[in-house]
């Protein structure tokens, strides 16, 4: 009996735990069939071809560091789709008091964007941003060793707006589907 | 005299074919002559032997001694071998914890990844060079975004020491003034 209780606590505690580590991936099934979405996926296993690529370009190097530790992301993109910012408000909702320590907000014109990380032993080892806007809502996420500095970095020479590498990728995802 | 002593002899021719020839009734005389008068000399072995076959023949088994015996063997095992009881309920617990045990495992399998298979998103692109693209698509994304909340912390900053530098120069007495 003693031990029968001891397993329900521990499997009460643990719960939670899974639970966290699911919120993401749960929101990610719900639009799996999704066609107005464009999901995007990346395992460990891909990340770690990545050091085959060969390049001379220094910015292309220095992409390879940043990413160098990463262990894999996800994306979901809608840029064409009805009530955004609504589907911001619910991903908000669903991530709130899973984990998540709040990084940074920025309300850039009609789009809103949500930086969210979770850290352990002073590592980040996953970076959450939920964006949304009235007929926008991406929501993206990398985990692994994350060093927001070079991440940073990466695009500070650029002077272009930050969706448009997302639409690059809709535009080829389309392309490649017809 | 000598008719004790014919009696002997014969006795001893008797005995010297007891084995061969004699029947109960010569065995019944010699048992009793050997019991009845003293041992003739150089009989005393055979003598022996005699009154140790009378004893035989009183020592008779009485009716409960089968009886008797089973019971005193009964009572020696339960003296002397340790009894050992044999309980179910350690078998029974131990498959009440390996069935607890189990029930765990599967309950976090479940909870992790409650809509099954479907959840499980593999590699999106199987060419290590498209997904390198995607990637770097998606990290330009963040990047850019991440750096406008960078652009308006930095203009916040500036706002925020342009204040304190505004109100220290209204707030500093003027020690040539004074």
């Amino acid at each position: 009996m003693k031990k029968i209780v001891i397993s329900v606590a521990v499997l009460l505690i643990c719960v939670p735990v899974f639970a966290q580590d699911d919120v993401i991936s749960k929101y990610f099934s719900s639009y799996l069939d999704d066609e107005n979405f464009t999901k995007v996926s990346v395992t460990s296993r891909m990340f770690s071809l990545f050091t085959d690529i060969e390049t001379g370009d220094e910015d292309e190097q220095e992409f390879l560091e940043a990413i160098s530790k990463l262990k894999g992301l996800k994306v979901i993109s809608g840029d064409s789709i009805e009530d955004g910012m609504s589907k911001y408000k619910d991903a908000l909702n669903t991530v709130n008091g899973k984990g998540y320590d709040e990084l940074m907000s920025v309300r850039d014109g009609n789009q809103n964007f949500e930086f969210m990380i979770k850290e352990k032993g002073g590592v980040i080892t996953e970076l959450l941003m939920i964006a949304g806007g009235k007929d926008q809502f991406h929501l993206m996420t990398l985990y692994g060793e994350i060093d927001l500095k070079k991440i940073t970095k990466l695009a500070s020479k650029m002077k272009i707006d930050a969706l448009d590498h997302l639409r690059k990728l809709d535009r080829d995802d389309r392309h490649d589907d017809n | 005299m000598l008719s004790n002593y014919l009696n002997i002899s014969n006795l001893c021719l008797f005995f010297i074919v007891y084995y061969e020839f004699f029947g109960l009734k010569e065995e019944q005389q010699l048992k009793t002559w050997f019991g009845s008068n003293s041992t003739p000399e150089g009989l005393e072995s055979e003598a022996q032997l005699f009154a140790y076959y009378s004893n035989q023949e009183e020592m008779t088994l009485s009716d409960d001694f089968e009886l008797k015996l089973n019971q005193q063997m009964s009572q020696e095992d339960i003296n002397t071998v340790p009894r050992k009881t044999i309980s179910l309920w350690p078998t029974l617990i131990s498959w009440k914890t390996a069935a607890v045990i189990s029930g765990i495992i599967v309950a976090s399998i479940v909870l992790k990844n409650p809509f099954g298979s479907s959840t499980q998103m593999t590699d999106t692109y199987d060419n290590p060079q498209d997904a390198y693209e995607a990637t770097k698509a998606i990290l330009l994304t963040i990047s850019s975004s991440m750096n406008k909340g960078k652009k308006y912390t930095q203009q916040l900053s500036k706002f925020s020491e342009a204040q304190e530098i505004v109100s220290g120069i209204g707030t500093t007495p003027n020690k040539e003034g004074s």
